[in-house]
């Protein structure tokens, strides 16, 4: 009895008492079926017949070794990289804006960003497909304005994905950095023009040093959610034109290969993980001097 | 090191001005405290004069140039903010070396000019903190020694007290007064406490609806306050209205609300008028004085504050007084009948305006 009052109280002083329930669900429902999956990418697979009975870390070190997939991997980080960085060079001004403008237009220019995300992912990769293809309408207007002769391969490729994905990413971007640009101290900024620093030191040297950690965590999201995307992927990837997670959903559901799909699977988690980890360290870091 | 000069200053927000034609000045290396009720517009003045807010009307000069259209980055002032607004990614030595890298001070200099800065606001061992390290005391040195180092023509001061606890503010208003009087810097102190205001200033000006309604040294503002709001505002001193009769040798005859005459000193030359009397210059006795203001009173409330004691008495007519006394002759208990009065000399006549 008294171990359990103990106990108890342990809890509560910890919070976690009040977390349980959902942390709870979050295991069962998310951490155990991912954990199952564990061994089942050490298994080895037998084409035609399915998931074999032994141990091998076959699956791994092919993933890990052959160019095909390395190429693919490769391909997927790149593609994260890139994304990424597309979605904070045209989001953050936009984020500034957003976060400053005295507009009493303000929601509603809210809401167009946010607009995109009520539209139903299929249907906006749709779009991108009927505006991109070789008779689409980009590549149309290109020719009638007789900029280009033939058309430029914009689907099947990276620049298909890069383009719809950044499009895409982008409300995830703004949202996070207009929350930290809008709480950034307005007197920090006033100080450091007071002390003889113009608009581009000010910038430089407070607002942006400043709002980092929402840089950090606005990359970290877009990161993220490109390299897990499947359906953009899918849809304006084509069968041939893979990224990681098309290739773990073939392996799955084409290939009936389980095995190397898990792993795949696993080495894509602990990518995103790694990086999760490595720049909430750097964020701490940082917090620290901030 | 330069004197500075308003000169009609008018900031408009919509249809309301919030600063309505200011016009003030500072001698060099003086320091003028700028006091009023919130929202009456004396933080905007400050930001007008920092550049950081833009004048709908009036000039700005600093040291004879006009400041009004120079960039904010150009004007080389030094202002103290209420939050302090240290840079939070930089150290303590890094804040305060901001506005010298933003000269262009060569390195070596930087780091002299840095060491001698913190060493004037007594934070030579906390160079390598981060802000946040601070105690609050703290960062207002920081802020003050960065917005010293670059020497800037003039020391903005808004409201740099208000973060503090009661003894700190006390500790840094004395150290505030002693750096400015070392630097000599024309200094402008913006803040909404009477007592900080009086304090530290050489003139104090009294702004009231985005208007100026007296600039005075100190004492003169306490002794002679030109209108019944500087009256109530600096020292909450007792109003009681009246009408001005006419003028007996030095002083004003007025009958008051109440029917009775009373004598105060004063240039009104006629109509509504309220008396200025402070709470310290009425005395309770048992016998009235043949030249005093004398009224009949009934103690109403007596609180003993130790030093002194605070009196709240009742004249025939209802009008109550606030009277402060020596704690040590205290001794009135709530009921007493007693006598209010005070001498002429003492009380202040200023016009109504309701």
């Amino acid at each position: 009895m008294s171990r359990r009052g103990s106990l108890v109280k342990r809890l509560d002083r910890s919070g976690l008492g009040l977390l349980s329930p959902p942390l709870l669900l979050l295991l069962v429902v998310f951490l155990l079926p991912l954990l199952a999956m564990l061994p089942t990418s050490f298994q080895p697979y037998i084409p035609g017949k399915g998931i074999g009975q032994g141990f091998t870390i076959e699956h791994y070190v092919k993933a890990l070794t052959d160019s095909y997939y390395l190429e693919i991997i490769g391909r997927t980080l790149a593609l994260g990289t890139i994304v990424t960085l597309t979605c904070l060079v045209l989001g953050y001004p936009l984020a500034f804006f957003l976060a400053r403008t005295q507009s009493r237009w303000r929601p509603w220019l809210m809401l167009l960003v946010v607009f995109p995300l009520l539209l139903n992912l299929v249907v906006r990769t749709f779009g991108w497909i009927a505006l991109l293809a070789n008779r689409g309408l980009v590549n149309d207007t290109l020719i009638a304005l007789g900029l280009i002769e033939t058309p430029i391969k914009l689907l099947f490729n990276f620049s298909g994905l890069l383009i719809a994905l950044s499009h895409i990413f982008l409300p995830f971007m703004v949202l996070v950095l207009v929350g930290v640009i809008r709480n950034l101290p307005r007197d920090v900024e006033d100080a450091a023009r007071t002390l003889g620093a113009g608009w581009a030191a000010t910038f430089f040297r407070v607002t942006l040093p400043l709002s980092l950690p929402g840089i950090l965590a606005g990359s970290i999201l877009v990161f993220v959610l490109t390299v897990s995307a499947l359906v953009t992927p899918r849809l304006l990837g084509g069968p041939t034109y893979k990224v990681m997670s098309t290739l773990i959903y073939d392996q799955f559901l084409q290939l009936l290969n389980w095995p190397a799909g898990a792993a795949l699977s696993f080495i894509l988690t602990a990518i995103a993980v790694g990086l999760i980890s490595l720049s909430s360290g750097l964020a701490r870091r940082m917090g620290a001097g901030a | 090191m330069s004197d500075l000069r308003l000169d009609g200053l008018i900031k408009r927000y919509g249809s309301v001005a919030a600063v309505d034609g200011i016009s003030l000045s500072v001698a060099e290396g003086s320091f003028l405290s700028l006091v009023g009720p919130s929202g009456c517009g004396k933080t905007t003045v400050l930001r007008m004069v920092a550049g950081l807010i833009e004048p709908d009307g009036g000039r700005i000069f600093v040291g004879g140039d006009d400041i009004t259209d120079i960039a904010v980055h150009k004007r080389n002032l030094g202002l103290v903010f209420q939050s302090y607004a240290l840079f939070p990614h930089m150290t303590v030595a890094q804040n305060v070396a901001f506005g010298l890298h933003r000269r262009g001070v060569a390195r070596g200099e930087i780091d002299a000019r840095v060491k001698k800065a913190l060493e004037m606001v007594r934070l030579d061992g906390l160079a390598e903190r981060a802000p946040r390290q601070l105690s609050g005391g703290q960062q207002q040195r920081t802020a003050l020694a960065r917005a010293l180092v670059v020497e800037p023509r003039l020391l903005l001061l808004d409201e740099p007290f208000s973060n503090l606890d009661a003894l700190l503010r006390d500790e840094m208003r004395i150290e505030i007064k002693r750096l400015q009087q070392e630097v000599g810097i024309t200094t402008l102190f913006v803040t909404h406490d009477q007592g900080e205001a009086l304090g530290m200033a050489d003139q104090v000006a009294v702004m009231n609806r985005g208007r100026l309604e007296q600039v005075a040294s100190p004492r003169a503002l306490y002794r002679a306050p030109a209108s019944a709001f500087v009256a109530h505002f600096i020292g909450r001193a007792n109003l009681l209205s009246g009408t001005v009769q006419g003028r007996d040798g030095e002083n004003l005859v007025i009958t008051l609300s109440s029917g009775a005459k009373a004598r105060a000193r004063g240039e009104l030359g006629s109509g509504a008028c309220r008396v200025v009397v402070r709470q310290e210059n009425v005395r309770l006795v048992t016998t009235p004085t043949a030249t005093a203001n004398s009224f009949a009173a009934t103690v109403v409330v007596a609180s003993f504050a130790g030093a002194t004691a605070q009196y709240l008495v009742r004249l025939a007519d209802g009008t109550e007084l606030h009277v402060q006394v020596p704690g040590a002759r205290a001794d009135l208990a709530p009921g007493t009948a007693i006598v209010a009065e005070w001498d002429a000399a003492d009380a202040t006549v200023v016009p109504d305006v309701a």
